[in-house]
């Protein structure tokens, strides 16, 4: 069969197409909520793991579809953040910082913040009310995009079939630190923070939350006054995670913005 | 503004043209021009495909992260959205495995759309635009997915089915049977509204 073969679109249902392209552009804020959350969940890393490694996608014939891309409902800190922005959202707090401390019954909304490093700054999981979860965060811990085109990979692809995975005590394990070097930092304990990024470092020196980590790190020398350390420190983050999203929120921060 | 009118223009960066550069480095330029650009087109493409509203926002979230790192592997020769459109294929399959998120509505069961006579054309064109989304949704996510590609994006069958991984006698095929239950249920909906 060829197109030419098929029957033609009615008029009908043209109409009822033309008028659906037509729809509304996404509102403004929505679009820069959305922005927001992508560079925080980015800034905090490959998701569950990640499968960019996976597939070969690249590899194939033409305009290959992506392969294997992970979304940010895969796994423990990324799924996080999603429910932070979520909760925000349902606060009526669009466009504020994460950091900020998520309560249950949030008595007010949060005020907005600029986006600089502490935008990027998950909210400390156990803050996070268990009502407040959205639809989005009881997908499967790990939910993989895959191509329809994909090629086999040697990798195992997980999809929302299979059974969750049992709970990544590594990963609660690096969020709990980097939560402990959060307080700190709110605390304004800036050596407790350090302390805490540094046995992060010494624990999983090739950890999942090593975006994070580093940010955090590089904050509190900044507000421990060790402007240098934190130059150098941002220097090799930049140097590790050139495609990090949390480039221009550290440039701010050093202020070193081009 | 048309989402879907193709018009857009941005540096490098066009869903029928090729891109002219890559940037490989920091915070890729690209990205952010894709995602002021796309956006519209990734938000109603998800709609399409039967994602409801309430979850477009984490869903087109999840979208534009997965992007983000698969982006070197975006052929810049090629128009962009069928690409976008694979991941928005993917992640609403995902969706819908969820039975949650499962939205079989046997056409005995829709509620009528009313689509008579309208107080301006604006308003009118909500309705057509709630009427196709309610046939839409009598479509498997196949027959829909075709659908939404080859008769609302304008893609050819060809990159229809390599997007989408068929070959091209099941692509027609698919369109040939979406066609024919959109147009079904159209009619239906409009009988049980009593309108034109």
């Amino acid at each position: 069969m060829t197109t030419e073969e098929l029957e033609p679109l009615t008029t009908e249902i043209e109409a009822l197409i033309a008028a659906d392209r037509d729809s509304s552009p996404v509102p403004e804020g929505v679009r820069q909520r959305t922005m927001r959350r992508v560079e925080w969940t980015l800034a905090a890393g490959p998701a569950g793991g990640g499968s960019d490694g996976g597939n070969n996608a690249g590899d194939g014939p033409g305009n290959a579809v992506p392969d294997a891309a992970t979304t940010a409902a895969a796994g423990g800190l990324t799924k996080i953040i999603s429910v932070v922005a979520v909760s925000f959202k349902k606060n009526g707090a669009a466009g504020a910082g994460i950091h900020a401390s998520v309560t249950e019954h949030q008595p007010t909304p949060l005020a907005p913040q600029p986006l600089a490093i502490t935008s990027i700054t998950p909210t400390p999981p156990t803050l996070i009310p268990s009502n407040h979860l959205s639809p989005m965060v009881t997908l499967p811990s790990r939910t993989t995009i895959v191509p329809p085109n994909a090629r086999p990979s040697s990798q195992p692809i997980a999809s929302a079939d299979e059974p969750v995975p049992e709970r990544d005590t590594d990963l609660a394990a690096e969020r709990a630190l980097l939560v402990e070097a959060r307080q700190a930092m709110s605390a304004g304990n800036s050596a407790g923070a350090l302390d805490a990024v540094n046995r992060h470092a010494s624990r999983f020196p090739a950890g999942r939350l090593g975006q994070e980590r580093e940010v955090i790190a590089i904050r509190a020398l900044v507000a421990a006054g060790r402007v240098g350390e934190a130059r150098a420190r941002a220097q090799r983050f930049k140097t590790n995670f050139p495609k990090s999203m949390a480039l221009p929120a550290i440039d701010t921060l050093l202020g070193t913005n081009p | 503004m048309m989402e879907g009118d193709g018009s857009t223009q941005y540096k490098g960066v066009n869903h029928t043209e090729p891109v002219a550069a890559a940037p490989s480095s920091g915070l890729s330029p690209s990205f952010r021009e894709i995602y002021e650009a796309e956006l519209s087109y990734v938000w109603h493409t998800l709609r399409r495909l039967g994602v409801r509203d309430e979850d477009l926002e984490d869903l087109t979230h999840d979208l534009f992260v997965a992007v983000y790192r698969r982006l070197d592997d975006y052929d810049r020769t090629r128009a962009i959205r069928p690409w976008l459109f694979g991941f928005a294929y993917r992640l609403a399959a995902d969706y819908r495995r969820l039975a949650r998120h499962r939205r079989e509505v046997p056409l005995g069961e829709l509620e009528p759309v009313d689509a008579g006579p309208t107080m301006d054309q604006q308003l009118a064109r909500a309705h057509q635009r709630k009427l196709l989304q309610l046939a839409l949704d009598c479509l498997d996510l196949n027959r829909r997915a075709v659908f939404v590609m080859h008769d609302v994006d304008g893609c050819s069958m060809p990159d229809v089915a390599e997007v989408l991984g068929i070959q091209l006698a099941t692509g027609y095929s698919r369109l040939r049977s979406a066609r024919q239950l959109v147009t079904a249920a159209v009619h239906r909906l409009r009988a049980k509204g009593g309108h034109e």
